[in-house]
């Protein structure tokens, strides 16, 4: 009676630790879950970046994304970051920002990792998960993965600024307004923002990247049912190429399939949407 | 019963204390500023999506159930009897505050501040949703 009890239980504990090991091991293989309908994703070809800002000034006027000052009136924008990895502006609030390619793929160099790839600036923004750990851990559904195109959306109105979401990211692509953020310096004299159509926002409100979903709701309302977000709009070089990912016929799906692409982090499961031509 | 006198005096002292807006405001009358809401005038964008009566009552419930259909359902389109409301030039009409509201009520200090002033209430909608000119 004894052997068998041990056995049974010997048999129950093994296989939670087998289920346990091979649970996360399933979600991550291939990294991570496949769109499963509609899919908004961007592909960032870097051969073709001139290595301009014309894309993040083009996002951070259209989302009137807040920037701070310290106490010298410098602003919180770390000039340094562009060029070495890694400087950390933590009240510097992103939306989509440059990293050189050691930040971007860590996992993907080595002692003899091409020379044109050191320190190389990459484009980075909201990988727009298909398993969003950042959703996972926001406790009011402040962040949540939208079904009918995948984007991972930010409400702002329910954020209470716990900042979960800041720590789940394993891609830095979540910011705090740590201090009022509006009006920003150069607006002060009217307090009017340059986006009207986009709001600002309170102290203590996370914010990220939106793929333009506001975008999106304006095609929608001239009867279209694609758009092109600002950054992808802005890029001189074309580097930037959006569309639905689960569409075989999407220019974004031409790119994946003729070329080799690479995800941040795909170890992790997250399945991220933003894809790498290196 | 210990000093009657200045329990009732207190009382009597109190009453009148608390009934002072009371007989005040029968004294003097109320006063005659009222807020004047600046109305839209351009033609084709005088007529509100409710009656009058029924915006003053409700339009804070409708723009949270806007707010809340807009962002969190993606429902962005006004509707009435399941189709869409279009503007005078043939636009849906967009569940939103400084999209459509603002289309017709286009001075927020005359329109909106205007009675919330009167009556002390601080919405937070424009903490973060701005109005053009706004502080100039």
């Amino acid at each position: 009676m004894e052997d068998k009890s041990r056995r049974k239980f010997l048999a129950i504990a093994g296989g939670t630790v087998a289920a346990g090991v091979a649970a996360p091991m399933l979600v991550r293989a291939g990294g991570g879950p496949k769109p499963a309908g509609k899919q908004w994703a961007m592909v960032v070809d870097t051969r073709k970046c001139k290595g301009c800002r014309a894309c993040i000034d083009a996002c951070h006027v259209a989302h009137n994304v807040p920037w701070f000052k310290d106490e010298a009136g410098k602003i919180y924008k770390d000039p340094k970051r562009e060029v070495a990895w890694p400087h950390r502006v933590t009240a510097e609030i992103k939306w989509i920002w440059k990293e050189p390619y050691e930040g971007v793929f860590p996992e993907q160099q080595h002692s003899f990792t091409a020379k044109k790839n050191a320190g190389r600036l990459m484009s980075i923004m909201c990988n727009h998960c298909t398993n969003p750990p950042c959703v996972r851990v926001c406790p009011t559904q402040a962040t949540w993965k939208r079904k009918s195109d995948g984007i991972v959306m930010m409400d702002m109105h329910r954020c209470i600024g716990c900042r979960y979401c800041i720590v789940g990211c394993p891609y830095g692509s979540r910011s705090f307004n740590f201090f009022t953020p509006w009006p920003r310096p150069h607006d002060s004299k009217t307090g009017t923002p340059p986006n009207l159509r986009f709001p600002t926002r309170k102290k203590g409100a996370v914010e990220k990247c939106n793929f333009c979903a506001e975008l999106l709701a304006e095609a929608k309302a001239e009867g279209k049912e694609s758009y092109t977000p600002a950054c992808a709009a802005a890029c001189k070089g074309g580097g930037l190429v959006f569309g639905d990912v689960s569409d075989g016929q999407s220019a974004v799906r031409k790119l994946l399939d003729e070329n080799h692409t690479i995800v941040r982090k795909p170890g992790l499961g997250t399945g991220p949407q933003v894809y790498y031509i290196v | 019963m210990y000093d009657t006198g200045k329990i009732v005096g207190g009382l009597v002292i109190f009453g009148v204390l608390v009934s002072i807006p009371f007989w005040y405001s029968t004294a003097v009358g109320t006063p005659d500023r009222r807020p004047e809401l600046q109305l839209p005038t351009q033609p084709g964008y005088e007529k509100c999506i409710y009656p009058a009566a029924e915006m003053r009552e409700k339009h804070m419930d409708l723009l949270i159930t806007w707010r809340d259909e807009y962002v969190r359902e993606g429902k962005l389109f006004y509707t009435k009897g399941g189709s869409k409301v279009t503007w005078p030039d043939g636009k849906p009409m967009m569940k939103s505050l400084t999209n459509t509201c603002i289309r017709c009520h286009s001075n927020k200090d005359k329109f909106c501040d205007e009675c919330h002033h009167f009556a002390g209430v601080q919405p937070y909608c424009w903490a973060c949703h701005v109005m053009p000119k706004e502080g100039k």
